[in-house]
């Protein structure tokens, strides 16, 4: 089990990582989600021991790590760029750490074979890495992480170099190897995704600390702050104050709103912003929860359609629909007040 | 917070290994750069206090420092004039014998300056192809032709030194620059001539600029070819030092010019520094061949051959002279008999094996070629070494890479002779020299070598990627195993050319080696000095085969360089490698 204790760590003078803490459970894979830049490379490298760090401690299983040098942690780490060897053939690449091991050659190769074939290179091993291409890159460097058998497999941005449909089928290949596994992984990505589709459990990086933790589905339909509803893509912001607590009830400037989906406690005329869901609009209704708004733009979006309204305020919402609507069109658009999220 | 106090620790193990990479090297300049280079001051400070300003001859660091301007300006812009020609070939065409001009206007730089001055005085100097020629054909008895030990003979082959240099730097820049932009100023209506004044010279303006520079300073320090093809009555500030060192042992007087040299030349190197320019290693750039044309109209294929050939003699006609005089020996020719008498013999390379009693060295004079493999070979490994540790060191230290930068590129702007003599003063003069002596040439060798090898092994390394690095540490390799399987492995080729390159520069290195070589342990450049100023056939004989040999390991030397080169050009880096991903 690996184990960070309050780590922090400056960067050009700034606070890149603000005391974070977490545990990874044997066989768990979690992912590590936040926007580019925001530190999660550089957590991955301090666990690995290739950074220093200002305050913290790492620990595997209860020992502490910060004597022990990256090369005797047995902690493997694939790169966002990969980091393959240029000078290496594709077999001698993957068999670099099982020779760091001291294995015997003959055993190397056996495994290096099987390790190709693990990933779908079978008959690639005599390349120059640099005539792959980037899918066939990025299965190298997987092999060679995974091939010294890591008792933690750490991955930045595996996928992050791949153009659409190759990050889609290499993602199911890593989801099936990563699974066969049985060892902790940690997953850094900033693709909500990827992250979705992967992880046991999910932690959100922001502005150096872990903003939320939990299941994929809770951290989406519950976004502890603000912050991270924009971040998961909810951005129909509608500020408000509160003026009844027993049902919840928020006066805004596009009327009333029972809202029953409460993290906190909220005081009497307290200011607060109201996040109205982009996929939970129903047309029709009146009065309590509902808004009239003209449609102004419809984009398709394959499974459906995100049209951009134009709310009697002035101000801009944007809601999912199954179907098109006519621009110009005047809608009136009703929530559940389960539905609707409220932060201070 | 035991964790924070073992990370310190931690550090600081590493910290204590990597000072050691700086200190030892930086130990090595402290004791055989800037210990000599006191010695220099104090023993002209010494004078100066003693006698005061009246005691010096004005006279003659007037006109050290006079002619030493005039010559390498002239040498300049003569190579510049001869070179721009030359790059704008380089950089906008492909012709027939491209690949073998270029590797031959870069055989110059690492040609050894007496191999060079043997080779002109084969072809224009008294006992010289030109005036055998001229004098058979007229049936002349004295050689018409008195080049050798003129002006002329100096900026000759400053000419065929440098023109590499200003082809290099020039072309590379003028392949660079941006073709869209002169049609930019066509399609605004501009004639090409305008085109080439408003927009190609200013654009290329830096790079001739940095070219100018790099040539003047390299014909300011010139020593050798002054002292062999300028004669007795042309000294700069160099051949000055060397006089004043080694026939009037007016050792203040000396001190004082080398200390002027050094001012000189020191101003220079920061004027090149600041253009953004450090040391110049010549290897010929591999180009780009798409954005060049083959010639289509009859001009150009006038203009072209009228370059190469030109090139072609400059470069060329100097060693084929020295080639054919070494190999070809003359018949004493019975009174009044027309036949040319000669013919093909090894004979010159044969008597490098004697030891004739009169000899002016104890040795036979194929001793100093041992000597020189020997020196060369300890000088090179030792310059490589140290070159490899400041890299390595400036790896992680970015304060000390700028420091770094300064500090290895002063003994680039000390002159070889200023060097020579700062080690004679310090390390030569003691009453009886002692049984080291000897071994001061392969140290200094190593640094003059040391500037061109930082420069090729420092960007090599700094090159590799950090995550490679980290790659390799999370797969289980100790920083040692880094070292040997990822960082040797790249920068091999670079730190083989480095080698290659150090190797070349001590075996014909002549300035320092002047004033530290015994008469006993000569080396091949100080033989070949010595053998030309002999009177008598066979010595001139012997000092050409000499030269030959010396030729031969250069071109050899260039050879590997530019195979290393050429291997290189097809693996992409790590960035683009990465790029494509």
């Amino acid at each position: 089990m690996l184990e960070i204790r309050n780590v922090s760590k400056y960067y050009d003078g700034q606070l890149l990582l603000n005391n974070i803490s977490l545990t990874v459970a044997d066989e768990e894979t979690i992912c590590l989600l936040g926007p580019s830049g925001g530190g999660k490379s550089t957590l991955l490298r301090i666990i690995a021991g290739l950074e220093e760090m200002e305050c913290g401690q790492v620990f595997w299983d209860g020992q502490d790590l910060a004597d022990v040098p990256p090369h005797a942690r047995a902690f493997g780490l694939m790169f966002q760029d990969y980091a393959l060897f240029p000078h290496m053939t594709v077999n001698q690449n993957i068999a670099f750490g099982l020779r760091m091991q001291g294995m015997d050659r003959a055993q190397i190769s056996q495994r290096v074979e099987e390790a190709l074939q693990m990933v779908d290179l079978r008959g690639f091993g005599a390349r120059k890495v640099f005539d792959l291409s980037g899918g066939e890159q990025q299965r190298v460097a997987l092999a060679r992480a995974l091939l010294p058998h890591p008792r933690l497999l750490m991955l930045d941005e595996p996928l992050g170099a791949l153009d659409r449909t190759l990050r889609e089928q290499l993602g199911s290949d890593l989801r099936r190897v990563l699974s066969q596994m049985k060892i902790p992984v940690i997953y850094v990505t900033h693709d909500q995704e990827e992250a979705f589709a992967i992880a046991d459990r999910l932690l959100v990086l922001h502005e150096g600390h872990i903003v939320q933790s939990g299941t994929p589905q809770q951290i989406f339909r519950q976004p502890d702050t603000l912050w991270l509803a924009a971040f998961f893509g909810q951005k129909n912001h509608l500020p408000g104050k509160v003026l009844h607590l027993q049902p919840m009830t928020v006066e805004t400037a596009l009327g009333r709103f029972i809202c029953e989906n409460r993290q906190k406690e909220f005081l009497i005329d307290q200011s607060v912003t109201l996040v109205l869901p982009n996929s939970a609009a129903k047309t029709g209704g009146q009065g309590q929860n509902s808004v009239l708004g003209r449609v102004q733009h419809v984009r398709f979006q394959g499974i459906g359609f995100m049209i951009d309204f134009v709310m009697q305020d002035g101000s801009s919402m944007s809601f999912f629909f199954d179907r098109a609507l006519q621009v110009g069109q005047e809608i009136s658009l009703s929530f559940q007040p389960q539905s609707i999220l409220c932060y201070a | 917070m035991a964790a924070i106090d073992a990370a310190i620790m931690l550090r600081r193990k590493s910290t204590l290994i990597y000072s050691a990479l700086w200190l030892l090297p930086l130990a090595f300049l402290l004791v055989f750069y800037f210990y000599p280079l006191g010695t220099i001051i104090v023993v002209s400070i010494a004078r100066w206090l003693q006698e005061g300003l009246g005691g010096w001859n004005a006279e003659i660091i007037q006109r050290a420092i006079g002619f030493t301007f005039y010559q390498a300006g002239l040498s300049t812009l003569l190579t510049l004039l001869l070179g721009i020609p030359a790059a704008w070939l380089f950089s906008h065409f492909q012709f027939k014998g491209k690949q073998f001009l270029r590797v031959a206007a870069t055989l110059p730089f690492i040609l050894p300056t007496v191999v060079v001055a043997a080779g002109f005085n084969a072809l224009i100097g008294q006992r010289g192809w030109l005036n055998l020629i001229l004098m058979e054909i007229f049936n002349l008895s004295q050689p018409p032709i008195a080049i050798q030990n003129s002006l002329f003979a100096i900026l000759l082959a400053h000419v065929f030194y440098n023109i590499s240099i200003v082809i290099r730097v020039i072309s590379a820049a003028w392949e660079q620059a941006d073709e869209r932009l002169e049609n930019a100023a066509r399609t605004l209506g501009a004639k090409p001539a305008r085109v080439l004044w408003e927009i190609t010279m200013p654009l290329l303006l830096p790079s001739i600029l940095a070219a100018f520079l790099l040539v003047f300073l390299f014909d300011f320090t010139s020593f050798g070819v002054i002292l062999m093809m300028g004669g007795p009555r042309f000294t700069t500030l160099e051949v000055e030092i060397y006089i004043q060192t080694m026939h009037f042992l007016n050792l203040p007087l000396a001190s004082l010019l080398a200390l002027i040299q050094l001012a000189f030349s020191m101003l220079i190197t920061s004027a090149i520094m600041s253009t953004g320019r450090t040391v110049m290693v010549p290897i010929m750039p591999k180009v780009k061949e798409d954005n060049l044309k083959k010639p289509h109209k009859f001009s150009e294929k006038v203009i072209i051959s009228a370059i190469s050939v030109a090139m072609g003699c400059i470069l060329l006609l100097p060693l084929l002279a020295l080639a054919a005089r070494s190999l070809l020996v003359q018949e004493s020719i019975p009174e009044g008999s027309n036949a040319s008498g000669w013919h093909f013999s090894l004979t010159y390379f044969q008597q490098l094996f004697n030891n004739p009693r009169q000899s002016i060295f104890y040795v036979a004079p194929i001793q100093a070629l041992r000597n020189s493999l020997g020196y060369a070979l300890s000088a090179s490994c030792l310059s490589l070494t140290l070159g490899l540790m400041l890299a390595g060191a400036s790896r992680t230290h970015h304060l000390f890479r700028r420091v770094l930068n300064w500090l290895v590129m002063l003994p680039l702007g000390t002159s070889a002779v200023t060097f020579g003599l700062g080690l004679f003063l310090a390390f030569g003069l003691q009453a009886n020299a002692p049984n080291w002596y000897p071994f001061l040439i392969p140290l200094a060798h190593a640094l003059i070598g040391l500037p061109f090898v930082l420069r090729l092994v420092e960007p090599a390394l700094h090159a590799i990627p950090q995550n490679l690095h980290w790659a390799a540490q999370t797969l289980g390799a100790a920083p040692r195993q880094i070292w040997r399987q990822i960082d040797l492995p790249i920068i091999w080729r670079a730190a083989l050319t480095a080698l290659v390159y150090a190797f070349a520069i001590s075996l014909g290195e002549f300035g320092a080696t002047s004033f530290l070589s015994r008469p006993d342990i000569p080396t091949l450049p100080i033989a070949i000095y010595r053998y030309l100023n002999l009177p008598g056939g066979s010595n001139y004989g012997q000092a050409m085969a000499m030269a030959v040999i010396l030729l031969f390991v250069c071109a050899a030397g260039l050879i590997i360089v530019d195979h290393l080169q050429l291997n290189h050009v097809n693996q992409p880096s790590t960035q683009e490698m990465n790029d494509n991903a």
